[in-house]
């Protein structure tokens, strides 16, 4: 049998109460006790606070009633964003746990050391998914490129670009990417002479995933431009997408260049020509 | 404008373009993680997951205050995203963004009714139960009614049915005294907690299984 105690009414309060210690508090609260009543008197939650959590619970499964606008949720984001920094983030070891999680840390380098230079290094770059490690599908990507030329300064939108087309080299690539889920994306340009140039992210920027939609390759409603006057002859553009963060020079590029694409990545391939 | 090996950057990838909802989303592990090292993109991801439920049980829990519901929601996720390096099991996200989320309301209740009991001894008079919405009647109702005590029950229906009665109303038409009638609400309030803690028990134990 389960008393109430605080503990217990926090855990039921907070709704962190495990099911089976929920249903044996349930089947024990289906007739009158004094000692819980007793535990509930002494405890700071009081009638009214009692009532609204069932009525939140009420319709926890049901769809809100007025939801947000998108408007309300983008602001309500902004003010996340806007709050978040001026917080402490809280130390989470507690003080018992200090020594034994130093001393753990101490074996983990030790043995990480050993590791290294006993055992063959595969790869020299950063290692990505793979060894039975189970990766989710790519999403579905696709890469548009968009020709833009330097008008008084600025760069003017023109058209976009058609796979195999060929280009003037005073012309700009802009681009843009579609996925249809939260990814990380990459984009790179081979030159005739095979050299890769990671366009995005920047080279030593750690990838970030990224939500569904279509996104430009830039920030802040910028984009990353290629100017084609130092660039001829045929040019790849390799758009890449994979659920996981990758490191983009092992795991995306030189697979690609290799001839086997990871099948955990999606890619999307654009040929050109720089017309001399 | 910076230029590396004839690609002119404007900056970095756009991270704040608007979202849709991912329509295989990827596991909830990963983001966590993700949101854990400070990735904005994971964390609008997981806020755009969760969002609609935080608010829709802020908004059930204010009564249809959608300006204090957008302030709770706000605040569950700054504290949780900010406590995020405690969560050991990132598939527990749901959950516990729920837990923290109920927290906030707790805490935001407990300081309203701190300020009213303020006014209330201000004014040097008891106020009757608040007008609710029809879901808080429903339930009222189904308290009092399962109420096992006649006495008890009488008391409760004149002061949390509508129209509400201050004590002293019910007093005067119970033929009792102020005390007695204080006594009988007291006793009321004690079985009702239980019997909502029993219903909140219930409803964990319906969501675990």
């Amino acid at each position: 049998m389960i008393h109430l105690d605080a503990t217990v009414i926090d855990a039921i309060l907070d709704g962190s109460l495990e099911p089976d210690d929920a249903r044996r508090i349930r089947e024990h609260l289906a007739e009158p006790c004094e000692r819980c009543e007793q535990a509930l008197m002494e405890h700071s939650v009081d009638l009214d606070g009692l009532l609204r959590l069932c009525e939140a619970e009420v319709g926890l499964d049901e769809p809100v009633e007025q939801p947000l606008s998108s408007l309300e949720r983008a602001a309500l984001w902004q003010s996340v964003q806007a709050d978040m920094p001026a917080r402490q983030v809280p130390l989470a070891p507690r003080s018992r746990w200090r020594l034994p999680a130093a001393g753990g840390v101490v074996i983990a380098m030790a043995a990480a050391l050993l590791l290294f230079f006993q055992l063959p290094q595969p790869y020299d770059g950063v290692k990505g998914p793979g060894d039975g490690e189970v990766v989710p599908a790519p999403p579905r990507l696709e890469l548009r490129v968009v020709i833009g030329r330097d008008v008084a300064g600025s760069i003017e939108l023109d058209r976009r670009v058609q796979q195999g087309e060929t280009l003037a080299k005073d012309a700009f690539l802009l681009f843009e990417l579609e996925a249809d889920r939260l990814a990380a994306r990459y984009l790179f340009v081979v030159d005739a002479a095979g050299a890769v140039t990671q366009l995005a992210p920047a080279p030593d920027a750690v990838p970030s995933l990224q939500p569904a939609g279509s996104q430009r390759v830039g920030a802040e409603g910028g984009w990353v431009v290629l100017d084609l006057a130092d660039m001829q002859g045929a040019i790849t553009v390799v758009a890449a997408a994979a659920a996981l963060p990758v490191d983009a020079t092992s795991e995306v590029v030189r697979p690609w260049q290799a001839g086997e694409p990871r099948d955990w990545v999606a890619y999307d391939i654009l040929k050109l020509e720089v017309a001399p | 404008m910076s230029s590396f090996f004839g690609v002119h950057f404007f900056g970095h990838w756009n991270l704040a373009s608007p979202l849709s909802m991912p329509s295989q989303p990827v596991p909830i592990p990963l983001i966590v993680a993700r949101a854990r090292q400070g990735d904005a993109a994971a964390q609008r991801a997981l806020y755009e997951q969760h969002v609609d439920q935080v608010f829709g049980f802020c908004l059930r829990f204010c009564r249809g205050d959608r300006e204090a519901a957008q302030d709770l929601t706000q605040e569950a996720f700054v504290r949780a995203f900010t406590a995020l390096p405690e969560l050991r099991d990132g598939q527990a996200f749901p959950k516990w963004l729920m837990t923290t989320t109920r927290r906030c309301c707790l805490r935001w209740i407990e300081h309203r009714q701190r300020e009213a009991a303020a006014m209330e001894r201000v004014a040097h008079e008891p106020r009757p139960a608040a007008a609710r919405g029809e879901r808080s009647q429903r339930i009222v109702a189904e308290v009092i009614d399962a109420c096992p005590d006649p006495k008890l029950r009488e008391a409760a229906l004149l002061f949390y049915r509508e129209p509400p009665h201050t004590t002293d109303e019910i007093a005067a038409r119970l033929g009792l005294s102020r005390t007695a009638v204080t006594t009988r609400l007291m006793r009321f309030r004690a079985w009702a907690k239980l019997r909502m803690m029993g219903r909140l028990a219930a409803a964990l134990e319906e969501e675990g299984s």
